[in-house]
């Protein structure tokens, strides 16, 4: 309730909406409230956002990691690319759509430098035959996105990326023995 | 069609609720390749709150695999040769093989007929040796890998007792179906990180018995319609903690470094019931009416342990008070394994849980475990003590532990949030009865029994005791269940002992609700109109039953209870019984024009309602209407809240203000500067 409250209160304007959100992130105890403040605050003052995001960085609950990821990825800054590794391996079936599209729409902020670790990580994962096939699923997808993200971009560096996760996606769709992946995979338009 | 999409707009308001299940919707995306996000995102929201309510052992099949593909075969209830009094077990493990060391001594007896042979369930096992106590004479038996058939020598008469001593490995890792694939959620035991090579996963051993899987750690007779006692010696290192059902009666230390634990259960339970569970937990120790309660959680979560079972004790003073038959066995613990392979599972006395109810204190200020710590709960009487007698009837278990969820919430919590909670039982039964197709609750034809644990002999269980309660009344519904409890003690039952317990208890003949309800399948659909006469005063009420007549009965025999709301806040109630697919009743004698009538004027129907309202209608039922489904009802068809905003912020349940408040935002949203607006639709923090 608190939080469909906090909801309304952020249509107001900057300056009344800004004090609310700093006294919020301050002292709140329920995640709902303080991921909803900590991610209209980097709206407003990504600066205090990050800060405050930095205080729960080693908090582990599934129910604070979107948020943080929100203001994270707002951030545009690569130092928290492995925040976003570590909660990749950690991240559970319910949390995937979420966690990719933030991940994704991060790294595609980034320098083409992190691009290459974040394909690493990615095509790593997608090739690891003890994976979860959903996880694998969305990593292909992610790589993708990036791909067709890296071919719009203009630039030696993304014209190289462009080509290596492509050759690394064909890599994944040759060695996957899951049925069912392998269907899914023979659908994607991987050039 | 305009019923079920009506159904669906009004759900879709309750958008926290909408999912019945996320492997639905994982299988929904891999399966479709839906690799556009955007819209998915929105289901994935929704299910966040709702995740957590797929309870116990509920299945959900991707595809129907029981109506089509698979003859149908009556399932009879096992007959029994012989009845199980007593069971012993002395277990050790082989961690690194994943085996149970096992010595297992069975007190039985003929049921009635003599008997010169007795098969026991046991799968899986290398059999060491096979004696007769306590002469401990060796005995001749066959073993296929699924049944030891013994025999016994001689004829043994009713009332004859036979003891039987088995030494036996049993083997549940290596367990297979019958094309031989690995069995991975049914193995009765799990040996969790056995060989500890695994980062930061605990090293466990727990059981999960139901349906019917127990027989693969120890010799048993594995159907629900057996029962006895049981001792239980749990000999493991000395650093873990081990937990049975019953009483810790001893706990020794060995010269070895390993310990022994002794658990003794002196009343009698099913076999599936029958648990263990080996890891290094913290032990929380609380007492109610001088019996143990004991909360078993990973160490990490010592400060939480408490708060995650969350009103254990209360809910022990209410379900006793509420049936009238205090809590049964001897003490009460619950623990949270890792990797669990279903939500939660009943073992008399010693419930087991799966990792998702092991929170922080922080977390759980906005996601409290109380539905599924009362759902098990309420297992100690409905399951446990009184016990379906074969799967076909399992809704007598579950549809009462789904039902408990709804009384501890009305209880604890008031009217409004058990009818939110019912509203989400009710989306879940049909969302299975429209996408799988329904079947009877009490279902004799089942294809596989694990099928049985489905949104039906949960969902639609809880749902008809509703209806029944709400028949019956509130002081005769207990009366009947507490008749039920006590003349069906440790023993197990089919449906028609419940409806009995209720027909003595009132009086009255309740075939037709039971047949209906329990033995045909699906729901009633009811198409209703209004007409008022200015001249007589009354109002009629034509009424179709429209459901599929082939599928599901033609008629629905209801009591109906509508309700006529008037301007000055007043209601009259008016009752019929509908006994035709088309009916028409007038409620006579009106002093003046109601704003508008209500034809479930209690929401306690199972079924889908038509009844088309002007605005002003649904306006006049949201302000009059005390009920929560009325509530929300009008509010799906109300499309400018603002007429109603200040009645919306100022109700009492959070559910409901919180409609009102995200109303004001989005009527905020639309005077916010373009950037503001675009930035907070991308994120979702608006939605």
């Amino acid at each position: 309730m608190r939080a469909s409250a906090l909801q309304v209160l952020l249509t107001n304007s900057e300056e009344e909406v800004l004090p609310l959100l700093k006294r919020v992130v301050e002292a709140e105890q329920a995640y709902p409230v303080l991921g909803l403040a900590l991610e209209a605050l980097s709206f407003y003052d990504i600066e205090t956002a990050e800060k405050y995001a930095k205080r729960n960085i080693e908090d582990k609950s599934e129910y604070i990691t979107n948020s943080l990821m929100t203001v994270f990825a707002a951030t545009g800054k690569a130092e928290y690319l492995s925040y976003f590794h570590e909660k990749l391996q950690e991240v559970t079936l319910y949390q995937l759509f979420d966690f990719f599209e933030k991940y994704t729409a991060y790294v595609e902020m980034l320098p083409s430098q992190n691009w290459e670790e974040a394909v690493l990580v990615l095509s790593n994962m997608a090739l690891d035959s003890g994976e979860d096939p959903y996880k694998k699923f969305f990593c292909v997808n992610a790589l993708l996105k990036l791909k067709d993200s890296a071919k719009a971009k203009e630039g030696q560096p993304y014209m190289i990326l462009a080509e290596d996760i492509k050759n690394k996606l064909k890599d994944i769709k040759n060695s996957e023995t899951d049925p069912l992946l392998k269907m899914r995979y023979s659908e994607m338009d991987i050039e | 069609m305009h019923t079920f999409i009506k159904t669906v707009q009004f759900f879709i308001l309750m958008r926290r609720i909408f999912i019945s299940g996320i492997y639905v919707l994982f299988s929904i995306v891999l399966f479709n390749a839906c690799t556009t996000t955007k819209n998915t995102t929105t289901s994935v929201e929704s299910t966040k709150d709702f995740r957590e309510e797929l309870l116990d052992t509920m299945v959900f099949s991707p595809d129907d695999e029981q109506t089509d593909s698979v003859p149908k075969i009556y399932r009879p209830t096992a007959t029994m040769r012989y009845d199980l009094l007593h069971t012993k077990l002395d277990i050790r493990f082989d961690w690194v093989k994943q085996h149970v060391l096992g010595k297992a001594t069975l007190d039985l007896t003929p049921y009635f007929y003599p008997i010169k042979e007795i098969s026991l369930d046991a799968v899986n096992f290398d059999i060491h040796a096979v004696k007769l106590m306590p002469e401990q004479k060796e005995m001749v038996y066959q073993y296929d890998g699924e049944k030891i058939l013994i025999n016994l020598g001689r004829e043994y008469k009713k009332g004859e007792k036979i003891q039987i001593f088995i030494d036996y490995t049993a083997k549940p890792e290596e367990s297979t179906d019958k094309e031989g694939e690995a069995i991975t959620s049914d193995k009765g035991l799990f040996f969790i990180n056995p060989e500890g090579k695994i980062k930061n996963k605990p090293r466990q051993i727990w059981t999960q018995g139901e349906t019917e899987n127990n027989k693969k750690w120890f010799p048993t007779f594995d159907k629900p319609n057996e029962r006895c006692s049981q001792e239980l010696w749990i000999t493991v290192d000395d650093i873990y903690t081990t937990l049975s059902n019953g009483k810790l009666m001893s706990s020794t230390k060995n010269a070895d470094g390993t310990r022994t634990d002794y658990w003794k259960q002196d009343l009698p339970h099913a076999p599936y019931l029958f648990m263990m569970a080996v890891g290094e937990f913290y032990e929380e120790k609380e007492m109610w009416n001088q019996l143990p309660v004991h909360y078993f959680v990973e160490k990490g979560f010592k400060k939480s342990a408490k708060k995650i079972f969350n009103h254990t004790p209360e809910m022990l003073t209410f379900f006793s008070d509420k049936l009238k038959y205090p809590y049964p066995w001897d003490k009460y613990a619950q623990v949270v394994v890792r990797d669990f392979v279903s939500g939660a599972m009943e073992n008399t006395t010693a419930v087991v849980f799966g990792e998702f109810v092991q929170k922080t204190d922080r977390e759980l200020i906005d996601n409290d475990n109380d539905y599924i710590v009362a759902h098990e709960l309420m297992h100690h009487w409905f399951g446990n003590l009184v016990t379906c007698e074969e799967w076909t009837n399992l809704t007598l278990n579950e549809g009462f532990a789904n039902y408990a969820e709804y009384l501890w919430f009305e209880h604890k919590y008031g009217k409004e949030r058990a009818d939110y909670h019912r509203l989400t039982e009710m989306n879940g039964y049909f969302s299975q009865a429209y996408s799988q197709g329904a079947h009877p609750l009490i279902h004799y034809y089942y294809g596989n029994k694990e099928d049985m644990f489905d949104a039906h002999s949960y969902n639609k269980g809880g749902l008809v005791l509703h209806m029944l309660r709400n028949y019956t009344g509130e002081e005769a519904f207990f009366a009947s269940l507490n008749k039920y409890l006590k003349d069906n003690a440790f023993s197990a039952v089919e449906v028609d002992e419940l409806r009995m317990a209720f027909e003595d208890t009132l009086g009255e003949d309740l075939s037709w609700f039971f047949n209906q309800w329990f033995l045909q399948s699906g729901h009633p659909t009811f198409d209703v109109t209004y007409v008022y006469d200015d001249v007589t005063q009354s109002m009629k009420v034509q009424v179709s039953q429209t459901q599929d007549s082939i599928q599901y009965p033609s008629v629905f025999v209801m009591p109906l209870d509508m309700a006529a709301y008037y301007a000055d806040g007043k209601v009259s109630n008016h009752k019929f019984m509908m006994d035709q697919r088309n009916q028409t009743f007038i409620i006579e004698g009106l002093q003046t024009k109601p704003e508008v009538v209500a034809f479930d004027g209690r929401n306690s129907i199972l079924g889908l309602i038509n009844e088309t309202r002007t605005t002003e209608e649904n306006i006049a039922l949201y302000k009059f209407s005390k009920n929560f489904g009325d509530k929300m009802m009008a509010l799906s068809d109300i499309e400018d809240k603002s007429v109603i905003i200040n009645d919306l912020l100022s109700e009492k349940f959070y559910f409901l203000r919180a409609i009102g408040a995200e109303s004001v935002t989005e009527e905020r949203f639309l005077n916010m500067p373009e950037s503001c607006r675009i930035w907070f639709c991308l994120t979702g923090i608006l939605r």
